[in-house]
């Protein structure tokens, strides 16, 4: 068991368990990025085709999940450079709705009006996310979806900790200005 | 207090680039340290709400990917596999055509041979032996 977590390399001998251990961590990054549920689908099995095909080159400096991710995220890229993205991206405003499900956000610390207010801020945020460029979404949706810290985030899509901090702040920025019209 | 934090420090703080000044300015600010509160609970509850939207979502079990792995890596050796299986299944009908076409070609050549034996006679073969007999005389009385 130390052998494993001591080498990410010998995560991947047993693929078939690194497929169930990380199949909804990328399913869920990549239902987050493109609203679609099939497409979703069949990008998280492309993912992991692609780390079998390419298992013997990971050298374990990063976990199997960053690795993972990474290779998400350029699948995710090479989605949007085709036209079938620009389709999604028309589509996306009538795609399926994370915020659709109220019962999500229920806190009995809130009051029901609180937990109004949450809803509509919670709402904003998911539609101002869908108007982020590609870089900015991947960051924020890492950072508060997947609960990556900043410097994973940064191993992921290959760059400084200091530019993630930057598209980031970007993100955020856009969102807060999208929430200011919208609520 | 007139002076709030801006919309981008406060980006800028939830992104993990804050400055002291700004952590001054959170930790005396009722207004901004709600503001940076609700915004990060908003954050917070759409991270929540995203894990289980995602969670609702069945995903069909994943096709065994070391078949489609070695399938993948192997599938010139099963194209080739494929084209030779074809090639061999295609020689008995060649074959057949090749001696086919080889017993016309004899035909052929036996009819062209009698064809040119005809040619060569002078005259009729009904006539032959009348040809023989003047010949001979003319040899005999030249």
């Amino acid at each position: 068991m130390t052998a494993s977590m001591d080498d990410p390399t010998e995560e991947l001998q047993d693929f078939d368990r690194v497929v169930a251990t990380y199949e909804r961590a990328v399913f869920r990054f990549a239902l987050a990025s493109l609203r679609d549920r099939d497409d979703a689908q069949t990008l998280t099995q492309e993912c992991f085709l692609r780390a079998f095909r390419h298992r013997n080159r990971f050298r374990g400096k990063a976990s199997v999940k960053t690795w993972l991710m990474q290779i998400a995220v350029n699948l995710l890229r090479d989605r949007a450079r085709s036209r079938r993205l620009q389709f999604w991206r028309r589509t996306q405003q009538s795609a399926i709705d994370p915020c659709a499900l109220p019962n999500v956000l229920t806190n009995r610390e809130l009051s029901p009006e609180s937990q109004t207010l949450l809803s509509e801020q919670v709402r904003a945020i998911w539609q101002a996310t869908g108007n982020l460029s590609g870089m900015q979404r991947s960051v924020f949706l890492l950072r508060f979806v997947e609960e990556m810290d900043l410097l994973e985030i940064a191993s992921v899509l290959g760059i400084t900790e200091g530019t993630v901090k930057s598209h980031l702040s970007r993100a955020l920025g856009n969102i807060r200005e999208r929430m200011r019209k919208t609520v | 207090m007139n002076n709030h934090l801006s919309s981008a420090e406060i980006s800028d703080w939830v992104a993990g680039s804050g400055t002291a000044e700004c952590a001054e300015h959170l930790r005396e600010c009722a207004v901004c340290s709600r503001e940076l509160t609700d915004f990060e609970w908003g954050l917070a509850a759409l991270g929540r709400s995203v894990r289980y939207w995602a969670a609702q979502q069945n995903i069909e079990p994943s096709r065994p990917i070391r078949g489609r792995g070695d399938f993948g890596r192997n599938r010139w050796r099963w194209a080739a596999m494929a084209a030779a299986a074809g090639a061999m299944a295609l020689l008995p009908v060649h074959w057949n055509r090749t001696a086919q076409r080889e017993a016309q070609w004899a035909k052929d050549a036996e009819l062209l041979s009698r064809v040119n034996s005809e040619l060569d006679r002078t005259v009729p073969a009904t006539m032959q032996p009348l040809m023989d007999l003047m010949t001979r005389g003319m040899e005999e009385n030249p």
